[in-house]
């Protein structure tokens, strides 16, 4: 028992430092946000020299995002994971008021997907707290795994209408263009998996509960 | 429950207190305060045999079963 405790304070370190560092990381990637503030689209990037070739009509491709683009010609570019060129894709014909509804949309969505993930952090930390001191089946707890499954299928659910809504954000800026965004499907089966898991878990620790209380009343 | 617990009206029988039980059988007052009002889910039958040899009686003294009306 003392061994499990003791692996329990290492889990509850190691958990507190993993979310220090995906703290740092997210600080330091969207490092030109918070320098230059959301005007760091004036400020365009030059293409990679793989895609100087690549011409898109009327639309600057400073920083592009994960796109998937069919030309008319039948050539589609992919802008995906190796050849991302960071960033975002302006559209010169149209500002268009719809992309800014989207991207209003999706900032918001960031928000929520931001604080689910401090939520599922903050009481995945409480419970390995509780669980170090010993108080394992509380009702706290049950509550807490309850919590973390249900923002776990949540946040799934978030990154796939995030991902969805960024698709029409491409489409609609590439739709005065000659070039189609293809979508292509794309969703965190594993957050989803995790999630149904912990709600599974939740229903044994229920269990467990229970049996602690009927111990606890035994004379 | 069904079962009822019949530990007040021995206790009475007996002229005894639940402190002089508590301090007699070494159960806790709350122990026996739970076992008192119903609330406990099982009883061990070492606790039986304790209280049992204490208050001079039978287990079928301190335990009844009553059909509940449903």
């Amino acid at each position: 028992m003392t061994n499990d405790l003791k692996s329990m304070k290492w889990i509850k370190s190691v958990l507190v430092a993993g979310g220090i560092l995906i703290l740092i990381v997210t600080i330091y990637q969207s490092g030109s946000v918070f320098k230059k503030g959301w005007n760091d689209a004036d400020d365009p990037i030059v293409l990679r020299s793989e895609f100087h070739s690549v011409i898109f009509d009327d639309v600057i491709t400073t920083r592009a995002d994960s796109l998937n683009i069919t030309g008319k010609d039948g050539y589609i570019y992919k802008l995906k994971a190796d050849y991302r060129v960071n960033g975002d894709v302006f559209n010169l014909k149209d500002s268009g008021q719809r992309i800014s509804f989207l991207e209003g949309f999706n900032f918001s969505l960031t928000v929520t997907i931001l604080v689910l993930g401090i939520l599922i952090l903050g009481n995945l930390y409480y419970f390995i707290d509780d669980s170090s001191r010993g108080d394992i089946f509380t009702l706290k707890n049950i509550n807490r795994i309850k919590i973390i499954g249900y923002y776990c299928i949540s946040l799934s659910v978030a990154l796939f209408i995030w991902d969805l809504v960024s698709f029409f954000i491409a489409k609609e800026i590439f739709s005065h263009t000659e070039y189609q965004v293809s979508y292509e499907f794309d969703f965190n089966y594993l957050m989803f998996t995790v999630g149904v898991v912990t709600i599974l878990i939740m229903h044994v620790f229920k269990k467990g509960y229970e049996l602690k209380q009927e111990h606890e009343l035994t004379i | 429950m069904p079962i009822i617990i019949n530990l007040d009206v021995m206790l009475a029988r007996r002229k005894m207190s639940l402190t002089e039980l508590s301090e007699r059988v070494g159960i806790t007052m709350s122990n026996l305060s739970i076992l008192k009002t119903g609330k406990a889910k099982a009883v061990r039958l070492e606790t039986l045999e304790s209280i049992c040899d204490v208050l001079n009686c039978q287990p079928g003294d301190l335990l009844e079963y009553r059909k509940s009306e449903t």
